[in-house]
């Protein structure tokens, strides 16, 4: 599992806010997509998990850094190695409801892409299209129908099976579950467990389920306010997390077992998130770390490699 | 059939027991047909106890709410049943009567808190009007208890804040606010909506044990509305799990946790992957979805997507059966006749 698909190095996302100043969404984050794996990104609301997702696929343009697809800076990319990127690359999207078109038929949907890359017409892309949607548990009967008439579970499936018409290698699935019922999210995770293995596929996969995460994962990447605080092998994660950010996060997890959760111990943190737009200089976790000290405001503490891919951002460690 | 006849819920006695809920009966007339939005629903609260309604999105449980405060649109609603507060039928009291229970005895922490907050008024103000609705306070002392209630519900420098727009405060402190307003009357029942589904979860976390805090200091009666199975865990002495409109189990926490009778609570509990357990092979997940509420099955709700429906499952709805003390299920496994039937009938050939 060495070969690196595709990579940030120093990436940023800033936004330019007309009056109010520079939200930095992404501010400096490092990260690796090994093939064949799965990493996990993590992280509270707004911390910049989508804009990570986004512009490593080029649906946004990074202000600084760079993101290499095999080895190569995508942003020098041109002809026939952009498409190929463009190709490779795919997203499914956080919100299944608003992310299909209603007067699109789900075939057409799913055909999309395969369209827009020309690769295939006619008989032979109709029977793409029935092979995809087979592959996503949908049948023939469900192509001629609009999306709008499918629930939750169904729709992220035609998600997925858009993504999948392009034949990717990397998908970046951007809280692909977390619009649907309990009872609906394992089948799609489910889905995506076994469609990695058949088309030995690499994901991004993105969420703020903690439990999930943990299931799906090889490596999971731990966010705060634009920043990767903790990157770890999954299991060292779960089990040694070592930010004060990532222990809060795991212990403020309900978990569905009534004995455990009134003896756990939880750190409870005060205050909010601090603003994205001009942060606190020094680390961001600073006004609501119970660990911090007076260095931690002086500068912001970077990725500090500890041994066995375990990566941690603290002053303190 | 006496099983039939088995009480769905024990009712404790009347000192104890704040709300009862019987045999309650929600549809909407919509365009598209009649939706059965809450089928013949039958609970109690017992005062001080933190009951929580589970159940997956449609399921009935927001309905439900609203129906206890009467706050159902109507038409296009329609309700029948019984709601028993403090011994008195919420259904046969007029609009005036209820505006009385309404903030007063009764509390409500609603699923949207975006929309639920005026974004024209202070915040303290928006504490301020239900104090003045419901208690005789002179305007200086109305100002003193709502500067109580926020410091009360931890919002930091209540007095600088209090002057503020909602648009000032963050997701979790507008949940604050929120619950300030809930209990600003100190009502003797707190019913939550999803109170903490659209924060994060270290704020999430700070907001469970802020109602956490206010159980044990106001003694509070808490109804609280989660389809997060880790929440209920945390808080809940008792669960009703509600599937398609109805209630398919009720018992307490741990012996819903420990030992789920209903084929779709055993379901539920474990399709979720825990966070203190490592990788398994295969998520057990429920095939299908939940029936339609324009036109439910006859029999059971969960027939089909149930891996042990039996034949009569399809036609006859289950009776609710007392599984063991205080844990109620609708489910015919749990029929006397049924262990013996499913070991000696092979499936499909079973008739009712
Ligand atoms: N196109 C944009 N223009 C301006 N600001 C943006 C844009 N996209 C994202 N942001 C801001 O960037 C920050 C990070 O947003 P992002 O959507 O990446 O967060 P997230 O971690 O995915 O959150 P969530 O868990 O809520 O999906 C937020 O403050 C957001 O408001
Ligand atoms: N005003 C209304 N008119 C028509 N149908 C309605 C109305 N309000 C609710 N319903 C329907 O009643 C059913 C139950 O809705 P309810 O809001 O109680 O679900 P819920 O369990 O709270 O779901 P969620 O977890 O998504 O909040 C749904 O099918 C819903 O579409
Ligand atoms: S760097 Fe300092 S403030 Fe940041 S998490 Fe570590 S100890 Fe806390
Ligand atoms: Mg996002
Ligand atoms: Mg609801």
């Amino acid at each position: 599992m060495n070969d690196i698909l595709l990579q940030a190095e120093c990436l940023k996302k800033h936004f330019l806010l007309p009056g109010l100043g520079t939200l930095k969404a992404v501010d400096g984050i490092d990260l690796a997509l090994y093939r064949g794996e799965t990493l996990g990104l993590v992280g509270e609301s707004g911390c910049g998990k989508s804009t990570v997702g986004r512009t490593l696929v080029g649906l946004y343009e990074p202000t600084e850094g760079t993101v290499r697809y095999r080895g190569r800076d995508t942003a020098t990319l041109t002809g026939s190695a952009r498409r190929d990127f463009v190709r490779s690359a795919q997203m499914i999207f956080q919100d299944p409801y608003a992310s299909l078109d209603p007067r699109m038929t789900v075939g057409d949907i799913v055909a999309e892409g395969i369209d827009i890359h020309r690769l295939c017409r006619g008989r032979e892309r109709t029977e793409r299209v029935l092979e995809l949607l087979a592959l996503v548990g949908l049948g023939r009967n469900h192509a001629d129908r609009y999306a709008h008439e499918f629930s939750g579970g169904q729709r992220q499936r035609v998600g997925i099976a858009r993504a999948l018409a392009v034949d990717p290698s990397i998908l970046v699935c951007d809280e692909p579950i977390s619009a649907l019922d309990v009872s609906i999210q394992a089948q799609v995770v489910n889905l995506l467990a076994s469609l990695q293995e058949r088309l030995d596929l690499t994901y991004l996969f993105i969420s703020h389920d903690l439990g999930m995460v943990r299931y799906i994962s090889n490596r999971v990447a731990v966010m705060y306010l634009g920043r990767i605080v903790e990157h770890a092998p999954t299991e060292t994660l779960y089990t040694e997390p070592l930010h004060p950010y990532t222990r809060a996060l795991l212990s403020a997890v309900p978990l569905p077992d009534p004995d455990r959760e009134r003896d756990r111990q939880r750190i409870l943190l005060a205050g909010d998130v601090p603003s994205p737009i001009d942060p606190p200089p020094g680390c961001a976790f600073f006004s609501r770390c119970p660990e911090a000290s007076a260095h931690c405001k002086e500068s912001s503490p970077s990725l500090k490699d500890l041994g066995g891919g375990h990566f941690v951002a603290c002053v303190s460690r | 059939m006496t099983a039939m006849n088995t009480p769905l819920t024990t009712t404790a006695s009347s000192e104890d027991c704040l709300l009862a809920v019987r045999n309650l009966r929600v549809d909407f007339t919509t365009y598209g047909g009649t939706v059965r939005a809450v089928r013949d629903i039958s609970f109690h609260l017992n005062r001080g106890e933190c009951m929580a309604i589970v159940g997956e999105s449609g399921c009935g449980k927001s309905v439900t709410a609203l129906s206890i405060l009467k706050l159902i649109p109507m038409p296009p609603g329609k309700m029948s049943g019984s709601i028993l507060f403090k011994g008195t039928d919420l259904v046969s009291l007029s609009e005036r009567e209820m505006n009385r229970i309404r903030g007063r005895e009764i509390g409500m922490v609603f699923q949207d808190p975006m929309t639920s907050l005026n974004p024209t008024m202070p915040i303290g103000q928006q504490v301020e009007e239900i104090l003045a609705q419901h208690t005789p306070l002179s305007g200086k002392e109305r100002r003193r208890q709502a500067l109580d209630i926020l410091r009360l519900v931890d919002i930091p420098e209540a007095e600088r804040r209090y002057g503020q727009y909602p648009h000032a405060f963050s997701g979790g402190m507008r949940q604050r606010v929120l619950i300030a307003m809930a209990i600003a009357c100190r009502p003797s029942l707190l019913i939550a909506d999803e109170p903490t589904t659209a924060l994060d979860v270290t704020i999430q976390a700070q907001i469970l044990e802020l109602v956490v805090s206010l159980r044990k200091s106001l003694g509070t009666t808490v109804l609280l509305i989660t389809h997060d199975l880790g929440v209920v865990a945390k808080m809940a002495d008792r669960i009703a799990v509600f599937y398609a409109g109805q209630i398919v189990e009720t018992g307490e926490c741990r012996d819903i946790f420990r030992n789920p009778a209903h084929p779709y609570t055993q379901a539920l509990l474990s399709s979720i992957p825990r966070i203190d357990a490592t990788r398994a092979t295969k998520l057990a997940s429920i095939a299908g979805t939940p029936p339609d509420l324009f036109s439910p099955p006859r029999g059971c709700a969960f027939f089909a997507r149930c891996t042990k429906a039996m034949r009569v499952c399809a036609t006859l709805p289950p009776p609710p059966l007392q599984r063991a003390k205080g844990q109620v299920a609708s489910c015919w496994l749990h029929h006397s006749l049924a262990e013996a039937r499913q070991k000696t009938v092979p499936e499909g050939a079973e008739r009712q």
